[in-house]
């Protein structure tokens, strides 16, 4: 992954398997990572699908077949968790030692506590090692977590039932939580 | 829980189908299952114990469940030291003090202008990146605009730059208040407070729109209100300094740190597309729903713009009454201001308030019970506002049509609120139909023109028959009918109407309904009007007592209330009772009210005349004028009732302070203007005429007195009941003016019916009905019934022993009873009577002009005592206050000229006595040239002639 977080930024990364983006694909992704950094929280988990979708459409027009959509779904999983990752470790960076100042939208809004940047990493991290046992598992977490996808958007992408991945998340959750504690 | 050995690919094959196995089972049956695994897997239930067991806790649960959250690193990262900034640092030319707050834009500080220049304490915005294009050329070229921004209720910006470091900064004005909507909330302030405070946010952003300034994004932590209830609206303009107009639309989302919650947001703003004045039309339209309601009309998530887009074209604008929360709210928002923010909140930027001052007037007028321009469906709505506005103004038949058509429009609109009613919203509109059939020439009575009262009365006879049923709809039509009625003079046909409206409310509506109230207050005011003071005070009683209970939202009606019982106070001479109303209806008005609502001119105009029925005549006129000013700036420089009226009461007070011309001339110019306003048959010109009577007998103008007072009678005597107060005063005034022309038969007869009339309206020991005695005496006296005056100055004397020393009803009689002594030759008594006047320090126009004929009683004492020297230096003496005090000869004036040129002609000066009886019997030869008082001054001239 990146090393130099404000190279990063702006650069495409290289996902294997995946045809590379224009650079208007990339910074839309990059404004749908961001919305959900800023929003993180179950609660947006349908709206971020929506939003993908959206994204989609506008990137690759209303004729794009189902097996495209559904690669573009993994992919821009991908991407978000790469956007993410880049943004927790140059807050890391920028905060070393020190707790990182939130920003709070409102005082209205429910303000959930924080991921920290060291969870994000850490999870990120994790999901690598996870990768390596069962790369579908790890698929699921980095679209439900990463992508804020819906169950039922990660069972279309992935072309496996819903209850498979919940199951699928289930089982990912319980060695995400043995990994990290190791 | 102990570490397993890492899992590795072949593992994970063996543990996965095993896991699937456990997990379908209920957590509780998982151990007993784990302890039968097979002996070959047996090696891996340590690593199945353990990842089971985190199935079940919570913690590990919420590690990955939550989907990441993270501050952008443009949002503070990028700021240069965006969330470093530290007190005592430098930014710019400013040194921070201490940090305000901060929020997604920006952090704001206290801080003082630092570079030598200036002292200026004032807040300093810096808000985070990223900023997208030349943000300081961006920065310069809108500081200038605005800087201009000049408005008290708009915080100013100062100053705005980019320091040396790249921090972006913006000085503005240092506002300490609370967000508006927190004010309102916490205060409980009615809805109209929250108007008026509404009002002055509008009217700022309409200036700033005036300059080509938008705001971009008003809401509530944006407009504070100050200690004084100033609202201060903040970051004008500044969404835009900050915004990049280079770049392509940018999502709300991406927006976020700027537009903090799309709430506010118009639909143009969140589609991305350019704003303008409509957009802040559309946020106020927001703000004035939630300050109404408590809540917002929507809330919408924040997202991405097509999720937004899409909503907010969906969200269906709930009308402010259904989202309110008590019934009383829901009474008050129903109708204009529902139809204010629908016409606000429009999608289409075309469909809203073309500006925000639009906005700010249909709010204002609603404030003032004008009708408001947002409603699509105007004559019958408008007809209803201008009729309930003007209901004591209405005077012709034209304006009944309105009026019964606003009857309808009222009905019909309230209708369409309750579904219930519409099918009764539909009779009225038959019936009204049926009323103007009836009107019509070609149906029903032939040729005769029916006045505005016979249509009301077979209105209201229609209403019974032909809308039964019941509901607040035939309340508000009675109410309105018996309200007009009473307007245009027609208290005695009012008065069944405002009684079965009064019952009908009391049987179908609750008790704080508004129509209930009104039909109480409107029944007082008939009473009141029929002189059945007593009842009017009743109704006042039921009605003051349950609109203080209603709250703030029912202001003008109390205000309005509080007005009556003054106004019934003063009818039966409770003055300090009426003070005290008054004052207080004034007070709540000045509270409660905006600026300018037209019951504050209400008020004051009670207020001046409850001060001047109470001798107050300086404060009477002060606040008069007050009440003059109010009614000029409500309702404008054209004869409007009201104006009127507070020219009337403002003029009054005028001439009883001493400005005698200056006043009758403001009351001419008000009878005047009512009667090009009302016609020719109008209760108020009735009043505005009479009320001249006296000031004209002071000032000499008998024959205009005279005059006056014939006009007066007619026009009262047309409108009013025969047996209502004011007739019986103008009765009595009419006496007044024969009095002053010594035709003292007819003096006598209508001071006579004057007493019978205010026996019955006002009380046989009231003060009006002893002024009238005293008046029937002196006109007893006149026509030389000495012993008939006598009897009935002493029954007087008694009575109004008890009002204060320089009343000027006891003066009045004081002086009658000294002339009566005067002239049955009893010199101490006269002198005891009349010393005491001229002794008086007091200087009223009233005093003054007592003294003055006091001193003519004692020359005659004087005279008749052969005192012929004193009683040349009465005369001369009374004849100064003539001359300073009057502008005419008068009989009275006549009488002190032949009093002194008696007393002249006593001590040889015939010269002197021929000046003196000159212009008395010119006087006569003008004035009443066959009386016997002409004659008499002849001979008094032939007298000293021939002595000279």
């Amino acid at each position: 992954m990146a090393t130099a977080p404000d190279e990063a930024e702006d650069r495409e990364p290289a996902l294997a398997g995946m045809p590379a983006l224009s650079a208007e694909a990339y910074r839309h992704l990059r404004v749908i990572a961001r919305a959900r950094l800023r929003h993180g929280g179950r609660e947006v988990l349908l709206d971020t699908t929506a939003l993908v979708h959206e994204a989609y459409l506008r990137l690759a027009g209303a004729g794009a077949d189902l097996a495209e959509q559904n690669a573009f779904m993994a992919y821009t999983s991908r991407a978000m968790r790469s956007v993410i990752v880049d943004h927790a470790r140059k807050r890391q960076a920028e905060c070393r030692g020190g707790d990182i100042v939130m920003v709070t939208l409102t005082g209205t809004l429910a303000e959930r506590a924080p991921a920290d940047a060291d969870d994000i990493v850490r999870v990120h991290e994790a999901l690598e090692e996870l990768a390596a046992i069962d790369a579908r598992l790890a698929q699921v977490v980095e679209m439900r977590y990463f992508a804020g996808l819906a169950e039922m958007q990660i069972a279309q992408a992935l072309d496996v039932s819903e209850r498979t991945v919940r199951r699928d998340w289930e089982k990912a959750r319980l060695l995400l939580s043995r990994l990290l504690s190791e | 829980m102990a570490k397993g050995p890492g899992i590795d690919k072949a593992l994970w094959a063996r543990l996965d189908p095993l896991l699937d196995e456990a997990l379908e089972l209920a957590p509780a049956e998982r151990a007993a299952w784990l302890a039968r695994l097979p002996t070959h897997h047996a090696d891996l239930r340590d690593l199945l114990g353990d990842l089971l067991a985190r199935a079940d806790r919570s913690a590990d649960r919420e590690l990955i469940d939550t989907a990441p959250r993270l501050a952008l690193d443009d949002d503070t990262a990028s700021a240069p030291a965006g969330a470093r900034h530290a007190a005592g640092e430098r930014v710019g030319p400013y040194r921070l003090v201490s940090e305000l707050g901060r929020g997604g834009m920006g952090a704001v500080w206290l801080a003082d202008r630092d570079d030598g220049l200036m002292q200026r304490r004032i807040a300093l915005k810096l808000p985070f990146g990223p900023f997208h294009g030349d943000l300081p050329a961006r920065i310069a070229r809108e500081r200038q605009i605005l800087a201009s921004l000049d408005h008290p209720h708009i915080a100013r910006l100062y100053d705005a730059g980019v320091a040396a470091d790249g921090q972006p900064y913006l000085a503005l004005e240092l506002v300490e208040g609370e967000r508006i909507d927190q004010y309102c909330e916490r205060r409980s302030l009615g809805v109209p407070a929250r108007l008026a405070l509404f009002v002055q946010a509008a009217r700022a952003v309409a200036q700033a729109h005036a300059q080509l300034v938008v705001h971009r994004d008003i809401k509530p932590s944006n407009l504070l209100v100050d200690a004084g209830g100033q609202v201060k609206l903040l970051d004008f303009g500044i969404a835009r300094l900050l915004d990049d107009a280079g770049q392509e639309p940018r999502d709300v989302t991406q927006q976020g740190s700027r537009v903090l919650t799309p709430d506010y947001a118009s639909p143009e703003q969140i589609a991305g597309l350019p704003v303008g004045i409509g957009s802040d039309v559309y946020s106020l339209g927001v703000l004035l729903f939630e300050l109404l309601t408590g809540t917002r009309p929507y809330r919408l998530k924040r997202d991405t713009r097509a999720a937004l887009e899409e909503a907010i074209i969906a969200a269906e604008i709930p009308r402010p009454s259904d989202a309110a929360v008590s019934p009383a709210l829901r009474r008050a928002l129903r109708g204009d201001l529902d139809t204010i923010v629908a016409k606000a909140m429009k999608k289409p930027v075309g469909e809203r308030y073309a500006s925000v001052a639009a906005l700010a007037d249909d709010v204002e007028r609603h404030l003032t019970q004008r009708p408001v321009l947002a409603r699509p469906d105007g004559l019958g709505y408008r007809t209803r506002r201008f009729v309930v506005r003007n209901a004591v103004a209405v005077g012709t038949a034209a304006v009944l049509l309105l009026t019964v058509l606003g009857g309808a429009g009222a009905a019909l609109w309230q209708a369409r609120v309750a579904i219930a009613e519409r099918q009764r919203a539909e009779d009225v509109k038959d019936f009204i139909v049926a009323i103007f059939r009836g009107a019509s020439p070609y149906e029903g009575n032939g040729t005769q023109a029916l006045t505005a009262i016979d249509l009301l009365k077979q209105a209201d006879k229609k209403l019974a028959t032909t809308l039964p049923g019941r509901g607040s709809v035939r309340v508000e039509v009675s109410n309105m009918i018996a309200d007009s009625l009473l307007g245009l003079g027609a208290a005695e046909a009012a008065e069944p109407v405002a009684e079965r409206a009064v019952e009908e409310a009391a049987r179908d509506l609750p008790p704080d309904h508004l129509q209930h109230l009104r039909a109480l207050a409107i029944r007082s005011q008939i009473y009141r009007a029929r002189g059945r003071t007593k009842e009017a005070r009743a109704d006042l009683e039921r009605l003051i007592p349950a609109l203080r209970a209603a709250g703030d939202d029912h202001a003008p009606e109390l205000a309005s209330a509080l007005m009556d019982r003054a106004l019934v106070a003063i009818d039966v001479a409770a003055y300090a009772e009426a003070e005290r109303a008054a004052e207080e209806g004034m007070a709540l008005a000045d509270a409660r009210l905006p600026a300018n609502h037209p019951q504050r001119v209400a008020n004051a105009i009670t207020l001046a005349t409850a001060y001047r029925v109470a001798g107050k005549f300086e404060l009477a006129r002060d606040v008069g004028k007050r009440a003059l000013d109010l009614a000029v700036a409500v309702h404008g420089a054209v004869p409007h009732m009201r104006v009127l009226e507070a020219r009337g009461i403002y003029g009054r007070a005028l001439a009883d302070t001493g400005d005698l011309a200056r006043g009758v001339a403001m009351l001419q110019a008000a009878a005047d203007d009512t009667r090009a306003l009302t016609g020719t048959h109008s209760m108020q010109l009735g009043m505005r005429v009479q009320n001249m009577v006296d000031y004209r007998l002071d000032l000499g103008e008998l024959d205009l007195a005279d005059a006056n007072a014939e006009e007066a009678l007619k026009v009262l005597g047309s409108v009013l009941a025969a047996d209502s107060l004011p007739v019986a005063l103008t009765v009595h005034t009419r006496a007044m003016a024969h009095l002053a022309r010594r035709r003292f038969d007819e003096a006598l007869a209508h001071a006579t019916r004057a007493i019978a009339l205010l026996e019955r309206a006002a009380g046989p020991a009231h003060e009006r009905t002893m002024n009238a005695h005293t008046t029937a005496a002196l006109a007893s006296m006149g026509l030389g019934d000495l012993d008939g005056a006598a009897a009935r100055l002493g029954r007087v004397d008694v009575v109004v022993a008890k009002l204060p020393a320089g009343h000027a009803l006891r003066q009045r009689v004081a002086l009658a009873l000294g002339t009566l002594a005067q002239r049955r030759g009893d010199a101490a008594t006269a002198l005891a009577r009349v010393q005491p006047l001229v002794d008086a320090q007091t200087t009223t126009p009233k005093a003054e002009r007592v003294r003055m004929r006091a001193r003519a009683v004692i020359g005659e004492v004087q005279l008749d005592a052969g005192d012929a020297q004193a009683a040349t230096a009465s005369f001369e003496a009374a004849l100064r206050d003539f001359e300073r005090l009057e502008v005419r000869v008068t009989p009275a004036r006549a009488d002190a000229l032949i009093g002194l040129g008696r007393a002249r002609l006593a001590v040889g000066d015939a010269a002197g006595a021929v000046r003196a009886f000159e212009p008395a019997s010119a006087f006569w030869r003008e004035f009443d040239r066959d009386s016997p008082a002409a004659a008499q001054a002849g001979e008094w001239l032939g007298r000293a002639r021939a002595a000279s």
